[in-house]
């Protein structure tokens, strides 16, 4: 058995980027920037959003994704294509409504979902330099208006999994 | 069946035992309603902890009037941290049902069937070291309290020479 050291202060380490985003338009962009020093590996995009109003009538806003490496200008896919085609559990089901400011929320912003939690992910494995960004573009969507006080739009969580990486070819930055 | 296909050295694996083993680190924490709180489970000095993998539930209570319900909702959302450097591992506050399997603990007066029928542990692999905290930060957005439990899967590393009497 051969002894692995592990530079816990160097190595890779796990990093989720998340964002909840509201559909306030039928196209959107939703973009995370590579902290500076690091390179990310992306592993997974985990993502839901609500599929029914207030009522609890079946909406189904369909999705539509495209993951792009804007440094690039790069499309990771030739088309957009249904976000619940990539990901897992997708369509949530109900968005809570009933929500009362509290001390940790303070303008009732948390439009909590269905807990209907990850299943299988497939893998994306695709490295982002540092300084660039994981950029969605999201389109494709029925706007979700009819929520309890008919004033808010419906909202989309988008959660990826990587790993950032100490990008130490840049020694500058180390030393 | 699982067939082994070579023989097990029983001298050579307690001697890896000796220094590194699995384990299993649980985090349960009740959070008020609205509020934030810290949870945090202790690394100790027997060793450094390389996390593997981490599994969780949590409930999702509300009130509507009638006392406290399950709704089915998430009103739990979380940030984990290393609290060596306290360095953060989540860029933001996220769900947890986004990242727990089974996920919803659903209480027995609840309709509707658990949401969650198949079991997938969050693949995590992360070094904690010795004599630190793993921190996890919990929101929860509800007008009851509202629990979560996390196990965190890996393999204890012994830290010092006399930890492992070398």
């Amino acid at each position: 058995m051969a002894v692995v050291n592990v530079d816990s202060q160097a190595e890779t380490m796990p990093y989720f980027f998340y964002r909840r985003v509201a559909v306030v338009a039928p196209e959107m962009l939703v973009s995370f920037d590579v902290p500076l020093g690091f390179t990310y590996l992306l592993k997974r995009i985990v993502s839901t959003w609500d599929t029914t109003d207030a009522g609890a009538t079946f909406l189904s806003p369909q999705v539509l994704v495209e993951v792009i490496h804007d440094a690039k200008s790069r499309y990771l896919q030739p088309v957009p294509f249904p976000l619940a085609l990539e990901t897992s559990p997708a369509g949530a089901g109900v968005l809570w409504v009933n929500v009362a400011a509290t001390a940790v929320d303070q303008d009732a912003y948390g439009r909590s979902l269905t807990a209907k939690p990850r299943k299988y992910q497939r893998t994306r494995n695709y490295l982002f330099e540092f300084r660039s960004a994981l950029r969605f573009r999201l389109s494709g969507m029925t706007i979700v208006g009819a929520v309890a006080d008919n004033n808010h739009p419906s909202y989309i969580d988008i959660l990826t999994e990587g790993r950032l990486n100490a990008d130490r070819q840049r020694g500058d930055l180390w030393r | 069946m699982q067939v082994l296909t070579s023989r097990l050295d029983a001298a050579k694996l307690f001697d890896i035992q000796t220094y590194q083993y699995s384990e299993v680190l649980y985090l349960a924490d009740t959070v008020a309603a609205g509020t934030e709180k810290l949870g945090r489970v202790a690394i100790s000095n027997l060793g450094h902890f390389f996390c593997l993998y981490v599994t969780g539930s949590m409930t999702t209570q509300y009130d509507l009037g009638a006392g406290a319900t399950d709704t089915g909702i998430d009103y739990l959302r979380g940030q984990l941290r290393d609290g060596s450097n306290n360095r953060p591992l989540f860029s933001d506050f996220v769900p947890l049902h986004l990242l727990l399997s089974p996920g919803r603990r659903k209480s027995l007066a609840a309709v509707g069937a658990d949401s969650q029928t198949l079991f997938y542990p969050l693949s995590f692999e992360y070094l904690f070291p010795a004599n630190s905290d793993i921190l996890l930060n919990v929101k929860n957005d509800a007008n009851v309290p509202n629990s979560y439990s996390i196990a965190l899967h890996g393999v204890r590393v012994l830290a010092g020479a006399s930890v492992r009497g070398a």
